[in-house]
């Protein structure tokens, strides 16, 4: 479902370059669990960004779907995102609407009519347990519940894949937990995911393929694989 | 696009605005300043061109005839007169009307009144013109000196008065062009204001703009609540405008009135009330819409 083939990434910076994804070539098909594993600034986010069209690689060419990404149009990148939830470490929710209406906005986006909207928000809402918080806004929730509402927005247009970055780097261990309990969940149900995470503990817990990054190299892609540099 | 989105858009833009009250109000606050400010400007002019139709009123020029000159001959002048572009206006004074005018005047003044009596009636016959525009008696005052009146007439007290009114075409002039100026450099300030206002509050939605991105949003999805957030501000600005503005003419009109005697301002006003109105109403929204989307456009590329 998503390739990359022989992709890379370069920065410039001060004059000089730096490689933040280098040569990279995998394909992961439908219905997966893989996680990006790596330490910061080894270049999960790019990888990441680029499947989600906001990075375009230096060389190379990314496929979602037998589609070249960079070949997206701006003005078409919105269908793609449609297809693809995201999950940020820093939540990114509307800060001005309430967790019902964020999690609404992504279906009022596709032009879901109402009736649909009222029915599956609650859902998925419990799905991620979060029914008594419909109310709220996201500055009345703990870090653990706004990374809840942030997943169930992602889930809430079952898009086909859903990219994860870093999800857990702001929370703490039971939330942490929670939140890859969720994803593991939602992998069942069908959706492919892909988890970019520094947390040792909880790439050697899940026993699912890792994609192992550093300094921009995939240097390992294992089924079953552990955290290893 | 289809009637819900547009739907969706406006009630995501009302939400905008009215859970951030106290940005909207500040932004609302200083696009009303601009728009009183044209308003007022306009209104200005408006009493500037009063005032000055009325000092114009006043000029006129006399032109004596001769006492021989039989008033058929008078009319006959008076009709061509009346037949030339520049002229507005000519009234006839015959020589009986300005004495009875003289005497009434003067009737408190023994030595005059006895030496009319004497005299019996010195004044001569005049024909009083007034022009459209104070720049246009040249023209007309050539016409009578070197045309075939050039005989009937005795004076023409236009060399006294000419001064006066080239000094008033002058001004005139100047106000008009002096009051566009002041008029487009205020209204430039103003709307640079109201425009940077909505630019800092659209800054605070930076982010937010970049999560709708990133989670799929269409632009004008994005776009569209800002539309009508900045559409919002200045509607509600305008009619914060209307409704200061319309109680301080209703008391300062009679004020304005003594200045400028013929000219009612609040007359005028609630005259053009709606096409002021509609005038205010799209200067706000076109400032606030155009503001947004100018603002907006910067966080869109992500």
């Amino acid at each position: 479902m998503i390739e990359f083939k022989n992709v890379s990434k370069t920065y410039e910076i001060n004059g000089g370059t730096c490689d933040a994804l280098a040569e990279a070539s995998f394909d992961i098909k439908a219905g997966e669990f893989v996680s990006v594993a790596g330490p910061s600034g080894s270049g999960k986010s790019t990888m990441l960004k680029m499947i989600l069209g906001k990075e375009k690689p230096t060389s190379g060419q990314v496929f979602f779907k037998g589609e070249d990404i960079s070949l997206i149009p701006a003005r078409e990148m919105s269908k793609l995102r449609q297809l693809v939830g995201m999950v940020f470490q820093d939540f990114k929710l509307l800060p001005k609407r309430t967790v019902y209406e964020n999690i609404a906005f992504a279906m009022e986006m596709v032009g879901k009519p109402n009736k649909e909207i009222e029915e599956d928000v609650p859902q998925v809402l419990d799905l991620v347990g979060l029914a008594d918080k419909s109310g709220s806004f996201p500055y009345q929730l703990s870090g653990g519940e706004k990374q809840r509402v942030s997943i169930a927005r992602a889930l809430i247009h079952r898009p086909e894949v859903i990219l994860a970055d870093e999800p857990t780097g702001n929370l703490d261990l039971l939330n942490t937990w929670d939140v890859v309990r969720l994803l593991l969940k939602i992998n069942e149900l069908g959706t492919t995911i892909i988890l970019a995470t520094h947390d040792r503990e909880i790439i050697n817990n899940l026993n699912k393929r890792v994609l192992t990054l550093n300094k921009g190299r995939l240097i390992r892609d294992e089924e079953n694989g552990r955290y290893i540099l | 696009m289809q009637f819900l989105t547009i739907q969706r858009i406006i009630k995501a833009g009302w939400n905008n605005f009215w859970r951030n009250r106290w940005l909207s109000l500040a932004t609302i606050s200083v696009m009303f300043l601009a728009i009183f400010s044209a308003s007022v400007l306009v209104l200005l002019n408006v009493i500037g061109q009063n005032i000055l139709i009325t000092l114009q009123n006043k000029v006129d020029v006399s032109v004596y005839i001769k006492q021989e000159v039989g008033e058929q001959e008078i009319n006959k002048m008076r009709s061509d007169l009346m037949f030339l572009g520049e002229v507005k206006n000519v009234s006839y004074v015959s020589s009986e009307e300005a004495l009875a005018k003289f005497k009434e005047r003067h009737q408190e003044n023994p030595t005059l009144m006895e030496s009319i009596a004497e005299l019996g009636n010195p004044l001569l016959p005049a024909l009083n013109i007034e022009a459209n525009n104070a720049s246009q008696y040249d023209a007309i005052i050539s016409f009578l000196e070197n045309g075939k009146y050039k005989e009937s007439i005795e004076k023409i007290n236009y060399k006294q008065s000419k001064p006066l009114i080239e000094k008033l075409s002058n001004f005139s002039d100047k106000v008009k062009r002096g009051g566009l100026l002041i008029s487009i450099i205020l209204a430039v300030v103003a709307g640079l204001v109201a425009f940077n206002t909505i630019r800092l509050a659209m800054y605070n939605f930076k982010n937010e703009v970049e999560v709708m991105r990133l989670v799929g949003a269409s632009d004008w999805y994005i776009r569209g609540p800002f539309l009508v957030e900045g559409i919002l501000y200045g509607a509600f600005a305008a009619l914060s405008a209307l409704i200061i503005l319309t109680p301080l003419l209703y008391f300062f009109s009679p004020k304005i009135s003594i200045l400028a005697p013929d000219s009612n301002i609040f007359k005028w006003y609630t005259d053009n009330f709606f096409l002021f109105f509609l005038l205010q109403l799209i200067l706000g929204i076109v400032l606030g819409g155009a503001s947004s989307i100018v603002a907006i456009r910067k966080y869109l590329r992500v």
